[in-house]
């Protein structure tokens, strides 16, 4: 039977057993679905594909290659982490509808087509969107319906791409285009909000940090990496990615110095960690691509494991906000250990994975000629050891001490971190096996001596940066506030702008319907002066005077005539 | 009476910060002896193959990057619930840049 079911099949349909189960029964379901969909994947080969007939189109239901499968089987290891961390949950909705998510995700890497892929695009939105609701909130409520809001907005755009480019190609395959001609914006911009592009972007740092603890796990795995392989595949080597790219690892590292939120810290740093991946894409085939996919693959794994660190803090402490922790490595020791693990490796130190992904991008851009981007990468890559490497761990488990006193994270969730630390360890100690599974082959080897003392040398006096501004006093404080961003645009200056309408529209209107009356009543009395009784017009003339104006008005046409 | 940990001794923090001095100036001093491949083809950006050019790039880039966001602050703080309260034109003020409460300026280590 494996191998012959559709890749996404076990994690879609599986997710519907486990409304029906409690317990133990449930545990072990949703810890079975991931592992039985990854065995399943494991019968599938590059090459392989199967086509259905629906309405007079042909569907390509799976489409397997070295890029699909690659994501397919992080997915499955995303899910089966976010499963165990997930395990102590006793909410039915959220697994069932995380491993519902998962599986569209792994529904969507494999579509061959577009209309597959809108269908997987848009079951991912609703799918995530519990994640946000399962918190059961006013607040909650709002965001989630915001979330939801962008998120079929991008489906709708994605939608009238395909329909565009079946329109101009009479195809619908989903397969590498050239950025030229409406289709192939309208797709970039579908997917460009799923990757969050600058000004796009807004959505994932106002939703994930409001999702539950378990869920920002699950959020923070399927749907913006979904979107990087879509990139991948569609728009390799088209250079403004390049140049969004390295906005997207610049802008962010601003806003995360002073959000004091620190799971809005992690969002603003996954925006900068996809900056180097849709770079990489737009460096090209090659290594720019491999450079995005690695990267991908080990972001899902340490951003996982920061945001599973965050979200134990945040069950046991009941707060996320930097201003109110600290000095929680007396209570949660190995969760401290834990997120300081997938700190280094978002920080890219040797050794540690995003060591050996993130130099790939980097080594491309230097190799294709691109200094100013080399140089926007290299900054980011300081600014997110500050932020995400030093404050994340510092704010929440040292700084002050906060007195909270807590108690370690719940055995399911450190087992998972274990799981992911490890992984985070063993990827960048022996990248080869993560290389061998990249797209294009690899010619590249992250361990010189250079590249090692380089890369130390940035980090250190990163890091030295940070421990003079902070022994100074001069680094800015956590404080708590909310900072601006492009939703003030629609979340306050639009409903503000609907606001001044509704209160002064009325008057305004009156002022109008008013000044429109005197405008009419006007005409009616020069109508009256005119052609009434006693007007101009309506008088009986003298033959003699209608001669003499007649006469007049023909010496001056002459006059005119003449001149 | 709550059992000492490593950071409540204000010594340790003081070795700590010692130890990570010495770090950084042993992983300058590398440069003169690992022979530096350069990133970019001869010629491009010859900066790149500076004694200690990392590092200072690395500095340099933290102390702009916070100060810069220090400034960020006085445009686009807001109070918690800014979000939440009535929406109007007229409630955007901006408020004073680093009002600090409860300190936190100098954290243990």
């Amino acid at each position: 039977m494996m191998g012959s079911l559709h890749p996404a099949f076990i994690l879609l349909l599986g997710s519907l057993l486990i409304p029906a189960c409690r317990g133990r029964t449930r545990q072990v379901l949703i810890v079975l679905l991931p592992a039985l969909g990854f065995v399943n994947l494991l019968y599938f080969e590059a090459g392989t594909s199967w086509t259905v007939s629906l309405a007079g189109y042909e569907l390509t239901t799976l489409r397997v290659d070295r890029l699909s499968l690659l994501f397919g089987y992080l997915f499955h290891l995303a899910a089966f982490l976010a499963a165990i961390y997930a395990l102590h949950v006793r909410d039915g909705l959220q697994p069932f509808t995380g491993m519902m998510y998962a599986g569209a995700a792994v529904g969507a890497v494999f579509a061959g087509d577009l209309i597959t892929l809108f269908v997987f695009w848009e079951l991912l939105a609703v799918t995530s969107v519990f994640q946000i609701w399962a918190r059961r909130s006013a607040r909650a409520n709002a965001v989630g319906m915001r979330y939801l809001l962008v998120h079929v907005t991008s489906g709708l755009l994605l939608l009238c791409g395909a329909a565009v480019h079946l329109h101009d190609t009479g195809s619908l395959a989903f397969v590498p285009m050239e950025l030229s001609g409406a289709a192939a914006w309208l797709l970039l911009a579908a997917i460009g909000i799923k990757c969050a592009f600058p000004l796009m972007h807004n959505w994932l740092v106002d939703a994930y940090p409001e999702a539950t603890p378990t869920g920002t796990v699950f959020l923070s795995s399927f749907t913006t990496k979904t979107a990087v392989y879509a990139l991948a595949r569609g728009f390799e080597g088209a250079e403004i990615l390049i140049w969004i790219g390295a906005a997207m690892t610049m802008f962010p590292i601003f806003y995360a110095v002073i959000e004091n939120d620190l799971r809005r810290v992690l969002g603003y740093s996954m925006i900068n960690q996809i900056g180097f991946m849709v770079a990489g894409v737009g460096l090209g085939a090659g290594m720019g691509v491999n450079g995005a996919v690695a990267h991908a693959f080990n972001d899902v794994i340490f951003k996982g494991l920061l945001f599973m660190s965050m979200g134990a803090v945040l069950l046991r402490t009941g707060t996320m906000n930097g201003s109110d922790l600290g000095g929680l490595y007396k209570s949660m020791p190995w969760t401290c250990g834990f997120c300081i693990v997938g700190a280094s490796s978002i920080s890219a130190f040797p050794f540690f994975s995003g060591f050996v992904s993130k130099s790939m991008v980097m080594a491309e851009a230097a190799h294709a000629g691109y200094l100013v981007v080399w140089l926007m990468l290299l900054f980011a890559s300081a600014g997110v050891f500050h932020h995400a490497g030093i404050k994340i761990p510092f704010f929440a488990f040292f700084a002050h001490d906060s007195g909270i006193r807590c108690r370690e994270a719940p055995p399911n969730m450190l087992v998972a971190m274990g799981i992911a630390a490890t992984l985070c360890v063993g990827i960048g100690c022996f990248p080869g096996l993560l290389y061998s599974m990249l797209p294009y082959p690899v010619e590249y080897e992250p361990y010189t001596a250079t590249h090692v003392v380089q890369q130390w040398q940035i980090l250190f006096f990163s890091a030295l940066a940070f421990a003079a501004l902070k022994l100074t006093g001069i680094y800015p404080p956590e404080l708590r506030s909310v900072n601006l961003d492009v939703d003030w645009l629609y979340r306050r200056l639009l409903p503000a702008s609907v606001g001044v309408v509704r209160r002064h529209g009325a008057a305004v209107m009156d002022a109008i319907l008013t000044a429109a009356k005197g405008g009419v009543r006007m005409v009616v009395v020069l109508l009256h002066v005119l052609h009434g009784p006693q007007g101009a017009f309506a008088r009986t003339w003298l033959t003699s005077s209608n001669v003499a104006i007649t006469i007049l008005l023909l010496t001056a046409c002459l006059i005119l005539f003449y001149l | 009476m709550e059992r000492q940990h490593l950071f409540d001794n204000p010594r340790n923090v003081q070795r700590l910060i010692r130890i990570f001095f010495a770090v950084c100036i042993v992983v300058v001093g590398l440069d003169l002896f690992v022979h530096r491949h350069l990133s970019f083809a001869a010629g491009q950006f010859a900066a790149e193959g500076f004694f200690g050019f990392y590092a200072a790039y690395g500095f340099v880039a933290c102390v702009v990057l916070v100060l810069a966001a220090k400034q960020m602050r006085r445009l686009l703080m807001r109070s918690e619930d800014y979000f939440e309260s009535e929406g109007d034109l007229g409630n955007l003020d901006v408020p004073s840049g680093d009002s600090v409460p409860g300190g936190g300026g100098k954290g243990a280590g």
